[in-house]
């Protein structure tokens, strides 16, 4: 009697851990952003730099807003925020990209007189885009493999 | 050291669920919710208002375009009594 107490008990576990592997996929295949919200955001960022190196900075409040607004839009058509992207992870990405923004766009200005004023701005926001746009796709890899773990 | 429960509110199958998608999630919309779980409005309010009374879930209203969309998450207490939850599970599965 024990014994098929025991065997009810587990039999609902395994079930009940079930339902939760397969909730837990269809969250990430909601919260999993498509490939066009990476590009854009970082041709979105990538202008950033680029408005900033040629000094045109009155312009970078559009491109701040603009970037807003799709990172909201996404937000308002998928119904989810993520929370998976480890916090440590977004600190890491953060400490390097904040500086390299700068970097670059001291890079662009001291590379004005060798390349000229709009190729070093487009150089220099061109190398950010990539940047981020690699930083995107890791996150999609990230997203890809919780997936797996989880449907495991 | 704290050991694991088995939480007798989170562990109906709605419930589950419902903590089980928002547990990797910041929030989730209601009528996303809803769809996902294949439940009508009304069974759905019941379960989160069940789970917000216990402090596991909260709302969050948003107006998008003049439409009010509903927003639900996790609570810090809920997030630890399904991470809870979970465990036991596994301990009973062995």
């Amino acid at each position: 009697m024990t014994n098929e107490k025991h065997s009810a008990a587990s039999s609902e576990a395994h079930k009940a851990l079930d339902t939760i592997k397969q909730m837990k996929r269809a969250a990430m295949r909601r919260a999993t952003p498509p490939r066009w919200f990476g590009a854009l955001i970082a041709l979105l960022a990538g202008s950033l730099v680029s408005l900033s190196a040629a000094d045109l900075r009155q312009y970078t409040v559009f491109i701040i807003l603009l970037m807003v607004f799709v990172i909201s839009y996404q937000s308002q058509k998928t119904g989810v925020s993520a929370k998976t992207f480890p916090a440590k992870t977004a600190v890491v990405g953060l400490i390097i990209l904040v500086p390299l923004f700068f970097l670059l766009i001291i890079a662009a200005q001291l590379l004005q007189e060798s390349l000229g004023h709009v190729s070093a701005s487009l150089l220099c926001g061109g190398i950010f885009s990539v940047i981020v746009y690699l930083l995107s796709l890791f996150e999609r890899r990230w997203y890809d493999k919780i997936n797996v773990e989880k449907g495991q | 050291m704290k050991t694991s429960c088995f939480d007798n509110i989170i562990h109906a199958p709605n419930r589950l669920q419902i903590c089980a998608f928002l547990a990797l999630l910041d929030e989730a919309e209601f009528q996303l919710l809803r769809d996902e779980l294949a439940v009508s409005d009304s069974v759905l309010s019941k379960h989160i208002k069940q789970l917000e009374k216990v402090g596991y879930l909260k709302q969050r209203k948003s107006t998008v375009n003049g439409r009010q969309r509903t927003w639900v998450y996790l609570t810090g207490e809920g997030r630890q009594a399904f991470k809870d939850h979970v465990k036991e599970l596994k301990r009973i599965v062995g």
